[in-house]
């Protein structure tokens, strides 16, 4: 083989190939590209979020309440923690808590395609 | 108009402006990162076709600084050397010492085209190689997409076609003597 490193050329032509057909690449990496482009609808956060966080604030405050020494009325429980809420929410850090894990369902539907 | 189409892609996230892109940009990425595997097909396409994912996702970050296809290389390079942090060490032929001349056997491909002594080159070397003599990118839109100092560039491009003369005529000396 005779070579000539030096010439700019020479080295060109000898890395020099033919063009690739296509085939099927564009269109599978498109199908790829669709996928990961869908994205569940708005709505379907915004309600996932508003169940988590009003379940955490009922569920999760009750359940404390219930196992303290402190007797209590379920219904009186109930019905103060929605008048509570209509009167000014007052995040306790429980409740915090449950706010940050609804977005961490929503975060965890979208990044491991649960839905 | 490549730059019409770009345009149609980060307004509107078009598809069939970037399938037409893709069309005409995926056979220089694919060629390249063939290249760059040393002809591992498979792992090549896969690369190539992340690539062009992470170009689509990543548009708006294009800011039409140079060549398109120059910006494609960028993330097509970067996924092949994280693609290849990730492999087993004793897999890959790019090692210190395989890739020394001095540690040449003299046992080529039948073939015995530049091409074929590209494997003995590291991967920095190829790439330059490549980038420059093939894909006809300029030492500076080189440095970018390869994320090193223009110096480097021309150091590795200058060391590169070195090393290759040196494989070839310690081949023909290996001839010589074997005749």
């Amino acid at each position: 083989m005779k070579h000539n490193f030096l010439d700019d050329a020479w080295l060109k032509d000898q890395l020099a190939e033919e063009h690739l057909n296509d085939d099927d690449f564009s269109a599978s990496t498109m199908q790829i590209i669709d996928i990961q482009c869908q994205h569940p609808p708005w709505y379907l956060y915004l309600l996932s979020g508003a169940i988590v966080c009003s379940l955490g604030y009922l569920v999760i405050n009750l359940l404390l309440s219930i196992f303290t020494d402190v007797p209590f009325e379920k219904q009186a429980m109930v019905d103060a923690q929605w008048s509570n809420l209509f009167n000014g929410i007052q995040f306790e850090p429980i409740c915090i808590f449950a706010v940050v894990l609804a977005f961490a369902l929503i975060w965890s539907v979208e990044e491991f395609d649960l839905l | 108009m490549e730059s019409n189409l770009v345009t149609r892609v980060q307004y509107s996230g078009d598809h069939h402006a970037f399938e037409q892109l893709m069309r005409q940009n995926q056979s220089p990425v694919r060629q390249f990162l063939r290249r760059l595997t040393q002809n591992d097909h498979a792992i090549a396409d896969e690369l190539a076709q992340e690539t062009f994912l992470k170009a689509f996702l990543q548009i708006k970050t294009y800011r039409g600084e140079g060549k398109f296809l120059s910006w494609l290389f960028k993330i097509a390079y970067q996924l092949f050397v994280s693609h290849t942090r990730k492999k087993q060490p004793l897999t890959n032929v790019e090692l210190e010492d395989v890739a020394d001349p001095s540690n040449f056997d003299n046992q080529f491909d039948a073939q015995r085209t530049v091409k074929s002594l590209l494997k003995y080159l590291k991967s920095d070397e190829r790439a330059t190689l490549l980038l420059h003599f093939k894909h006809e990118l300029s030492h500076q839109e080189i440095a970018v997409v390869m994320g090193i100092p223009l110096g480097t560039v021309k150091s590795l491009i200058r060391r590169s076609r070195l090393k290759l003369k040196t494989l070839t005529e310690q081949s023909e000396l290996g001839e010589a003597h074997e005749a």
